[in-house]
């Protein structure tokens, strides 16, 4: 196993530049592509999740974290995508109807991806149709993104219409509590990007 | 027993009610507990203590003792039966004490061609937060009088996005409406009228200046379509008359508001940007506040834009934020010593601190090494200098002991309340980095930057640079104006002619939709340290 402490130290302080660098390097050395991502960058990004619930770590730091791992992704993911990387499960995240905020969202689309998930991004403003068809395509869980307390409630609507769908459906973002959740009847709810990886493995039953 | 309402050594009976929540059964107490969300269960502003009784909470059924408090949502409890003791903790409870309110203006030079020349008019600033009203006497021009008060809607909500929300459900933009009408202006009115020995049925003429939310609910109007896409507003102008919206003034007194330049973008900044007076090639007129709004002006084309940086600079949100007002930490200055030389507003002995307290902070830690560029905490010098705290798990600086502050607790900065200014200040100058991206500028083209608002007439220029809220040009190149709005709704009263003026100016701007725009994320991203990733933004104040 050869994790590269440069490249591990370069997305955990957010150093987008070194990582790309880095990272374009160990390619052209022809290291093996899955190594690179999964012996430093994202124990790199597991690091930063874990101060962040540890209070260790707050949002700033964690979006240039992930700005960082970003750009090294951006080279990696054709290459990975050619190397038949199997992923762990099969999930969809989108911002729900009317709401245009993607920064949180993008921020748990990588934890998930960091954590082996499969993740099929549908973007901001999404409606049913767009849930329904991602479910349709063969995603087991729906993760939905709300910034607005006016759009939050379109998520019991989505909730609603893809209850017998059977994907199970998780909730997020900053206005979104747990007592909402309950509420509207979303499988779960996770308060930041850390916690969405454990919502969705608890909602496929992956051992964390 | 009965049920009895505690706070600040007073203690208050009041009737019990199953339907009504204990945030209500306070209210009727005489205490106005904050609920930022608007009482819809989705913060924590409203806490309160329950000691002995029955009691529903959420949808759970509890019984207190009296040696074991709960702390719980006052939004969301209700007493079961008719004992309960309930504690409101300071930080719960909205103090009107001492605010600090921007009420001077300065009006520009114009003609003097009143509407209406007999009689008296008022101006009007509706803030989200405060409302501020001048008495003009339209026979000679000149300004009577000046009051103002919290808008009586924080009593419901915080933040516009929220009143929308409240909107949604029957009954509440009416009782919205009657909260800035009934219990705001018409005091105001009261208090203009009386400390000049004016008849309010001699006023003729009131303008209104405020945000495009602020003027749908006045005018009784669902702000429904501004909360989402595409946010557009019912009407960008309003006119209707003092009976009809229940104002106290003669009953056919013309009430007019300022016209809004889009949803986001309202008459308050139209009269911000009239009276501010730009000027050079490329200028600036930004608003340091909840919506952060900012126009940008090249040789004439303008360009628009909303940044939503929340409410962190009025001290929402943060452990110990306070509002501007009695008791208030208004600035700091300290080095390596963490030797904290305060200011507090009105009273000697703090409860809490405000926005331009935080940034100087940030700014003086910063430099002296306490705050790294990502906003975390030296915890060694926090430790040498016995000013460290650990706060639900996070890092924090004691800023004063308990035995100095109000509360008789300590007052602290947290790492997580460095994160969420951070977060708004991110918002802000990426908001302007995208604007004049648009325009094919740099913040260094800038000729002219102008700040209004309340907030930034209480700001250290030189801080609010340091940690990247501002960009990094030449202190000549600022300007502070005061609170333009109510200079605008003064215009609108002293010209006939400024009204079509308004009408041409809110045609101009070009609205930027920052997250349709390529670069606002990653602006913001970098904008989230201290001073930016982007070194070459701040050359000159960006060393630590
Ligand atoms: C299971 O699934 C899950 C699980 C967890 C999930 C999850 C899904 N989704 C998120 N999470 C969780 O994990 C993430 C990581 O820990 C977290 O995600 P967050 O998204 O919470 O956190 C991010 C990492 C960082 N946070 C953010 O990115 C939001 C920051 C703030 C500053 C903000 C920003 C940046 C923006 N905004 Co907006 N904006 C504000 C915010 C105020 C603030 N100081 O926080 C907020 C959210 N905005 C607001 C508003 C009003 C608006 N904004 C608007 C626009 C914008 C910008 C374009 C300027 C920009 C968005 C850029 C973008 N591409 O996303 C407008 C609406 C646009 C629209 N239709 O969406 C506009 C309506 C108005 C305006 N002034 O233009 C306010 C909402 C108030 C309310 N009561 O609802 C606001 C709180 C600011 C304020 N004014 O008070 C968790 O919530």
């Amino acid at each position: 196993m050869a994790k590269n402490e440069a490249l591990y130290e370069a997305v955990l302080k957010g150093r987008r530049k070194d990582v790309s660098t880095i990272v374009h390097e160990s390619v052209d050395a022809e290291i093996n592509v899955a190594e690179i991502l999964m012996e430093s960058m994202i124990p790199a990004m597991a690091e930063i999740g874990d101060r962040f619930s540890r209070n260790e770590a707050y949002v700033p730091e964690m979006l240039i974290a992930a700005r960082a791992m970003q750009a090294g992704l951006d080279i990696l993911d054709p290459l990975l995508a050619e190397a038949g990387h199997k992923p762990i499960g099969k999930v969809a995240i989108g911002t729900v109807k009317g709401d245009l905020h993607d920064i949180g969202k993008n921020l748990v689309a990588m934890m998930l991806k960091g954590a082996g998930f499969d993740v099929v991004d549908l973007g901001v403003d999404c409606d049913i149709e767009k849930y329904r068809e991602a479910v349709e395509n063969g995603v087991q869980v729906i993760l939905l993104s709300a910034l607005l307390t006016t759009t939050m409630p379109y998520m019991k609507e989505v909730v609603e219409a893809l209850k017998n769908s059977g994907a199970k459906i998780l909730v997020g973002g900053a206005p979104v509590t747990q007592a909402y959740a309950d509420e509207i009847g979303a499988d779960g709810y996770s308060d930041d990007a850390n916690t969405a990886v454990k919502s969705a493995k608890d909602a496929l039953g992956i051992a964390a | 027993m009965a049920i009895t309402i505690h706070f600040d050594g007073q203690s208050v009976a009041v009737e019990s009610g199953s339907d009504r929540t204990v945030l209500d059964l306070a209210r009727e107490a005489g205490w106005h507990i904050d609920a930022k969300c608007g009482g819809q269960g989705f913060c924590a502003s409203c806490n309160v203590l329950l000691g002995e009784g029955r009691y529903r909470v959420f949808d759970e059924e509890i019984d207190v003792s009296p040696e074991q408090r709960r702390e719980v949502l006052s939004c969301q409890a209700y007493v079961r039966g008719d004992d309960a003791e309930i504690f409101l903790p300071r930080a719960s409870v909205i103090s009107f004490d001492g605010a600090r309110i921007a009420d001077e203006m300065d009006i520009p030079e114009h003609t003097f061609n009143p509407r209406f020349t007999k009689g008296y008019g008022v101006a009007v600033d509706v803030g989200t937060t405060t409302v501020v009203a001048a008495l003009i006497d339209l026979e000679t021009g000149k300004v009577l009088s000046r009051e103002s008060l919290y808008n009586q809607q924080i009593l419901k909500a915080d933040d516009v996005v929220s009143r929308i929300s409240l909107c949604s459900e029957p009954g509440n933009l009416e009782t919205l409406k009657e909260l800035v009408v009934d219990h705001t202006l018409n005091p105001l009115i009261h208090k203009l009228c009386t400390g000049t020995g004016i008849d309010k049925k001699q006023i003729v003429h009131l303008a209104i200046s405020g945000n495009t939310v602020m003027m749908h609910i006045f005018f009784g109007v669902s702000p429904a379509s501004i909360g989402v896409i595409p946010f557009k507003p019912v009407s960008h102008t309003f006119s209707s008359t003092a009976a009809e919206l229940g104002i106290d003034a003669r009953s056919d007194a013309l009430v007019e508001t300022v016209p809004a330049i889009a949803g986001y973008i309202g008459g308050d900044i139209t009269s911000d940007l009239y009276v501010s007076n730009l000027s050079g090639r490329l200028s600036v007129l930004i608003d340091i506040g909840t919506n952060g709004e900012m126009v940008a002006c090249l040789d004439g084309q303008m360009t628009a834009c909303a940044t939503a940086a929340g409410p962190a600079f009025e001290g929402a949100g943060l452990l110990h934020g306070a509002r501007a007002a009695s008791r208030a930490i208004d600035s700091i200055a300290y080095n390596e010593t963490l030797d904290f030389e305060l200011t507090v507003i009105g009273e000697p002995s703090p409860v809490g601190l405000c926005g331009p307290a935080i940034i100087d902070f940030i700014a003086e830690g910063f430099r002296c090494g306490l705050i790294n560029a990502m906003g975390r905490y030296d915890i060694e010098m926090l430790k040498r200098e016995d000013r460290y705290e650990s706060i639900c798990g996070m890092h924090a600086c004691m800023l004063v002991a308990p035995e100095l502050s109000a509360t008789g607790e300590s007052i602290t900065i947290t790492e997580g309340d460095v994160a969420e200014i951070l977060k708004a200040k991110a918002a802000i100058y990426a908001g302007l980095k995208t604007l004049l991206a648009e325009l094919g500028k740099t913040v260094h083209d800038i000729d002219h930057l102008v700040l209004a608002g309340g907030f930034a007439k209480h700001i250290n220029l030189e801080n609010a640079i340091c940690i990247g809220l501002l960009p990094d040009i030449e202190i000549e190149k600022y300007d502070v104006i005061g609170n333009g709005s109510l200079a605008g709704a003064a215009l609108a009263l002293l010209d006939k002619g400024t009204q079509q003026d308004y009408l041409d100016l809110i045609e101009k701007p070009e609205i930027v939709t920052l997250n349709q725009t390529e670069h606002f994320t990653n602006y913001f991203q970098e904008a989230l340290a201290i001073p930016n990733l982007d070194e070459s933004d701040f050359l000159t104040r960006g060393q630590n």
